[in-house]
């Protein structure tokens, strides 16, 4: 990354910073509408379900009136109406559900009738919204004081029950659960609206961590860690005397990352502001951000090699430096977040190293190098092999210099200084002879007719192609390419401009020389290929074991395969004595890759024979 | 006894018949209506009390559950288990850093390659657990401030499970009764009395009818009475109705017709009478079975005290959301409570006497002791009473703030102490050891391959010397290109041709196997002839 571009990201960043709310949701909306999001969390992923059960027992009761007809048929004299007491009685029922789209009624059927005089209902709906999935769950009861009428034996009688509930107690559990997406290890969830009395949201279990204190309020976000995969659930309990329609009523967040911009940018902004942000507000956003970003390296797989990609090996080693000091100093400023962020900076950067030492692979391996000077053949690792190959190219590329064509051009800005035209050059026989005979030499003898820098390409592609085409190999060659490419139509321009140039010098041609243009294109090309040379050099670095010696600036792939494996990798390979770290660290270690990474890291360095 | 005349016997059984018989009770103190109001309006003050006595319970236990877990994280016991944790790790990174930053003795392992990836190994493997334990250490200090949120977390949740109630209300589990209370309306009872008059010298008789049975009982006088003949049958009556004809019978058999036709409209009038007001009565009872306060209304009744608390709600409700939240708070509460500690230990009191009350409660409530139970809720509602009357909302909230801010501040005055810095340095040293040691190893490696008389290293001299050639065939052409236009000497080009040759000479000894070289060796023949 350039320094320009750095310098802008820091300070969009800052202003970002400034007016970034107390939340990452402010970054996850504006992600809504974002073209470059990549995944987003929807109700399909997590597969949301409410199970419970509710025993309800309610206290009601009875009286009937009996009604006398006033009739000649019936009670000619008239009869009054009668009321009797039918006492009281008390109701048990169990409501079971299940699901999340159904909902359940249940009938209560009275000793004294058989009729439904309540429902328990369940109504869960879900929706996915910007990335977020609401669930949202009722548990209503339908109890209501009403009565029934019938008619007596003859048409002389009616009979009215009425009833009416005294009180009603429920006891019972709900459970939401859901499925931790795919690739997803932290969501966060919020409790809104949640109502009814005797309410008791209990633990959130089925996480990494045995158990995670549930929201109370709806300002609180919970953050629970889980395997992808895993079953998380939330237990409510409800108990008590209930005097509404309401039992529960609880509207569950859950949302996971998402991508809205690069992950490397973004956690590069993330590095540069730490040390701007102050105030519990401006921690709250910043540890909020940097979630959002770890989990999204972890949401996407590819995100690791972007931000290797994206980065050089320098900026990629301070980034690994600083992740790792995130993860191992404890820091109160961060105030709740705290064990998030540094669990976050572990895993982050421990996935990132694993990234590293994937594509470090190839340098690890046996090579077979063919060394046609001495006519031998080599095993060596792929370090040595690169060494070589790149230190080879470099004395090529070192060897591309035209004095010849310096020399000759040199002839015509002699004339251009004189102000001639190539009429007035042609027509000078002595001269027009000279330049015919110094052209059949360069003809002849020069390599500035070939396409020396496309063939250098050719060369450097074939050398480094064992090493993979992604990632940080990518970067010792990819720049190289690129830049050989460019240097390659660059010198066929100026080679076809050079020999149009003396084509040109001719009796019908009166324009006047030029050729201190040509001249300049030249010292162009020269100082390009002094300047890839240079890259090619920092490369060899890259591959050498001697630039470990400064502590954390090590640059070469050496050094940082050793603060991988001796920092990042460390931390998830043993047990941990911190309940919440090694939680952390037992949901990542049944991770194959540790194991073989640490072996080609050692084959690497030669401490396995 | 004095014999009267039929007339006047006549005349003085009829007055004394009228007299009594036409005054059949409806014994109404009070419309039914009216007790079944103040009767539905009592209960609703019953409910009301109820409520209000429920919120009072509910709020002091959400209280007590604040006060108790602010209390608990006061104990300190778990910050100072973080903090002797994290002394004795921080000592033993402490050491083990700076063991392995020690420089390292490079004589005694010399350059064996061997011995060097030995020494790397155990060397990586001792600073892989030393950061592992760092990692893990520094997590002692968040864990102990989380257990302490979760403290707070927990007296939050109780008191939001208080806000809730107060949100949708909830009952108090009936009013008290079983059964549905009916309230105590006046009967409709019927009594009619019959007598012989002042000097009662006849039998005499008195009814009270109630309800149902009353009607039977007039619908059996009044077919018995409506034939002459039937009159002296209805000796056979049973029971008070028996009772009634027998008196009227034995009064005066021979006026019996008459008198029936008196008792029998009186009657009919006091049916007509009696229907009305049952009818009125279980008109009233329904009113008052519908309109009695259940526990739907002692809910309503539950918000609205709950209203009354709003404040003292709010700020409990802020301090402990400050206490979560924003501990920067934290330090000007803890400037109210001057005296924490005094305060903390009277409100630990109060707090445990309540728990043991409560205790005791519970324990009873298994047992049928009613009297005992009733104690021990009466001792419960004075510890209650005693914390609301002591336990002032706002002082509360300072306490509980001000406590967070002395554990707050304690753990962090603790963990400023280490020296976090010089673990930092003794790793960054011991790195930059474990750093030199795989150099050392690497270079070691390297070494067969890349050494002076490695293949590689021959390879590149000779690339290199191939490459020097060429840049010299190069420098050469630049000088014949200059004899040319006339810029040098012949014997400058010759030199440069001689050297050329050489380099040439050199290279095929070497390397003519090479079809680069050969190819080389031909372009420099032809530039400067024979070589």
């Amino acid at each position: 990354m350039s320094y320009t571009k750095k310098r802008i990201i820091v300070e969009k960043c800052i202003i970002g910073m400034m007016a970034m709310s107390a939340s990452m949701f402010s970054i996850q909306s504006s992600a809504g509408i974002d073209d470059k999001i990549i995944k987003v969390l929807k109700v399909s992923d997590i597969d949301l379900r409410v199970d419970g059960k509710i025993d309800q027992s309610i206290q009601m009761s009875w009286n009937k009136i009996t009604k006398h007809r006033h009739s000649a048929d019936c009670y000619p004299l008239g009869k009054g109406n009668s009321y009797d007491d039918l006492g009281a009685e008390s109701l048990e029922h169990a409501a079971v559900f299940s699901g999340v789209q159904n909902s359940s009624a249940i009938d209560i059927a009275s000793k004294k009738q058989k009729l439904k005089v309540g429902t328990i209902t369940l109504n869960a709906s879900q929706e996915e919204n910007n990335g977020t999935v609401v669930a949202r769950v009722a548990i209503v009861n339908g109890l209501a004081q009403s009565s029934y009428r019938n008619k007596g034996d003859s048409n002389c009688v009616i009979r009215e029950h009425h009833w009416k509930v005294q009180s009603q107690k429920v006891k019972g559990q709900a459970q939401v659960s859901f499925t931790m997406p795919k690739d997803t290890w932290l969501v966060e969830m919020s409790v809104a609206g949640l109502s009814g009395h005797g309410l008791k949201v209990g633990d959130v279990t089925g996480g990494l961590h045995e158990k995670v204190r549930a929201a109370s309020t709806s300002q609180e976000t919970i953050r629970v860690w889980a395997k992808p995969g895993s079953r998380v659930r939330l237990p409510i309990e409800v108990s008590g005397d209930i005097s509404s329609q309401n039992i529960l009523s609880l509207e569950l967040h859950v949302s996971s990352a998402r991508h809205s911009e690069s992950p490397a940018d973004m956690l590069e902004k993330l590095r540069l502001t730490m040390s701007e942000i102050s105030g519990p507000a401006a921690y709250q956003a910043w540890s909020k951000a940097f979630l959002a970003v770890g989990a999204s390296i972890l949401f996407d797989r590819n995100s690791a090699n972007v931000v290797l990609s994206e980065n050089n090996l320098n900026d990629y080693s301070s980034l690994a430096d600083w992740l790792f000091r995130l993860a191992n100093v404890s820091d109160a400023r961060f105030g709740e977040m705290e064990s998030h962020v540094k669990a976050m900076a572990a895993v982050t950067s421990y996935r990132l190293s694993l990234a590293f030492l994937d594509q470090m692979q190839p340098f690890c391996k046996q090579v077979e190098v063919r060394l046609p000077m001495t006519g031998k053949q080599l095993q060596v690792s792929g370090l040595v092999a690169a060494n070589y190959w790149l230190n080879r190219d470099i004395k090529r590329i070192e060897n591309m210099r035209f004095p010849e064509i310096r020399a000759y051009l040199h002839e015509y800005i002699r004339w251009e200084n004189n102000g001639l035209t190539y009429a007035e050059v042609a027509a000078n026989t002595a001269e027009f002879n000279k330049i015919k005979a110094g052209y059949i030499k360069i003809r002849e003898y020069s390599e500035f007719a070939f396409d020396i820098f496309g063939d250098a390409r050719l060369r450097l592609k074939k050398s480094l192609q064992v090493f993979g085409t992604v990632g940080t190999s990518e970067l010792i060659t990819k720049e190289i390419e690129q830049e050989l490419v460019a240097l390659s139509e660059f010198h066929t321009s100026l080679n076809r401009d050079f020999q149009k140039e003396v084509m040109g010098t001719n009796l019908q041609n009166q324009s006047r020389i030029r050729t201190s243009l040509l001249l300049a294109r030249l010292d162009e090309l020269e100082r390009r290929s002094k300047y890839l040379v240079k890259k090619l050099e920092t490369s060899v670095k890259f591959v050498s074991p001697s630039e470990s010696s400064a502590v954390g600036q090590s640059a070469s792939i050496v050094g940082m395969m050793t603060g991988m494996l001796s920092h990042q990798i460390a931390l998830f390979d043993e047990k941990l004595s911190s309940p919440f770290a090694e939680a952390v660290r037992l949901g990542f270690v049944d991770d194959a890759r540790i194991k073989e990474a640490k072996s080609s890291y050692r084959n690497c360095l030669g401490t396995k024979k | 006894m004095k014999i009267l005349n039929v007339t006047g016997i006549r005349r003085l059984l009829v007055a004394a018949l009228i007299g009594v018989m036409v005054s059949p009770q409806v014994v109404l103190a009070q419309a039914p209506m009216d007790v079944a109001i103040a009767a539905v309006h009592a209960s609703h003050e019953k409910a009301m009390a109820r409520a209000l006595e429920a919120v009072e319970i509910d709020f002091n236990f959400a209280l007590s559950e604040v006060m108790k877990n602010t209390l608990n994280s006061a104990s300190g016991s778990d910050v100072d288990k973080a903090r002797a944790k994290i002394l004795v790790d921080q000592k033993t990174l402490l050491e083990g850093f700076s063991r392995l930053a020690q420089p390292r003795d490079e004589k005694s392992i010399g350059t064996d390659v061997e011995l060097l990836r030995s020494e790397l190994e155990r060397f990586m493997s001792d600073y892989q657990s030393l950061v592992r334990l760092r990692y893990s250490a520094s997590f002692h200090a968040s864990d102990a401030r989380e257990d302490f949120r979760k403290s707070i977390s927990i007296a939050r949740e109780a008191f939001a499970s208080f806000e809730r109630s107060c949100r949708t209300g909830r009952g108090v589990g009936g009013l008290g009764v079983k059964a549905f209370y009916y309230p105590n309306l006046p009967r409709a009872d019927y009594e009619v009395n019959l007598s012989m008059g002042s000097d009662g010298t006849s039998g005499s008789g008195r009814y009270v009818g109630t309800g149902s049975q009353a009607e039977q009982d007039r619908n059996t006088v009044t077919n018995v009475a409506a034939t002459s003949a039937g009159l002296t049958a209805s000796i056979a009556v049973s029971g008070q109705t028996g009772a009634v004809v027998a008196a009227a019978q034995a009064a005066a058999p021979f006026m019996a017709a008459g008198a029936a036709v008196i008792v029998l409209t009186s009657m009919y009038i006091g049916h007509q009478e009696r229907v009305k007001a049952e009818n009125e009565l279980v008109a009233a009872k329904l009113h008052a079975f519908r309109k009695m306060a259940s526990d739907a209304d002692a809910g309503q009744y539950y918000i609205e005290q709950c209203k009354e608390r709003s404040l003292a709600v709010e700020v409990i409700s802020q301090a402990l959301e400050t206490a979560l939240h924003d501990p920067t708070q934290l330090r000007l509460a803890s400037e109210r409570v001057p005296d924490i500690g005094a305060e903390l230990t009277s409100f630990k009191m109060l707090i445990d006497e309540r728990e043991t009350a409560k205790r005791a409660l519970e324990e009873l409530k298994g047992t049928d002791n009613a009297e005992k139970i009733e104690i021990a809720k009466t001792t419960l509602l004075e510890k209650d009473r005693l914390i609301a009357e002591q336990t002032k909302p706002e002082r509360v909230a300072d306490l509980v703030l001000a406590n967070l801010s002395n554990q707050s501040s304690v753990l962090s005055r603790q963990l400023g102490d280490l020296n976090f810095q010089a673990v930092d340095m003794a790793q960054k040293r011991a790195y930059s050891n474990l750093l030199r040691l795989v150099d050392l190893v690497h270079r070691s490696s390297f070494r067969e391959v890349l050494a002076d008389d490695g293949a590689i290293q021959k390879e590149l001299r000779g690339i290199n010397s191939y490459l020097s050639a060429r840049a010299l065939f190069r420098e050469t052409l630049k000088l014949q290109i200059q004899e040319i236009f006339g810029r040098v000497t012949r014997e400058t080009v010759a030199r440069s041709e001689e050297q050329l040759k050489k380099a040439a000479r050199e290279l095929s000894r070497n390397y003519l196997h090479i079809p680069q070289v050969l190819e080389f060796n031909r372009q420099v023949k032809s530039l400067v002839g024979s070589l």
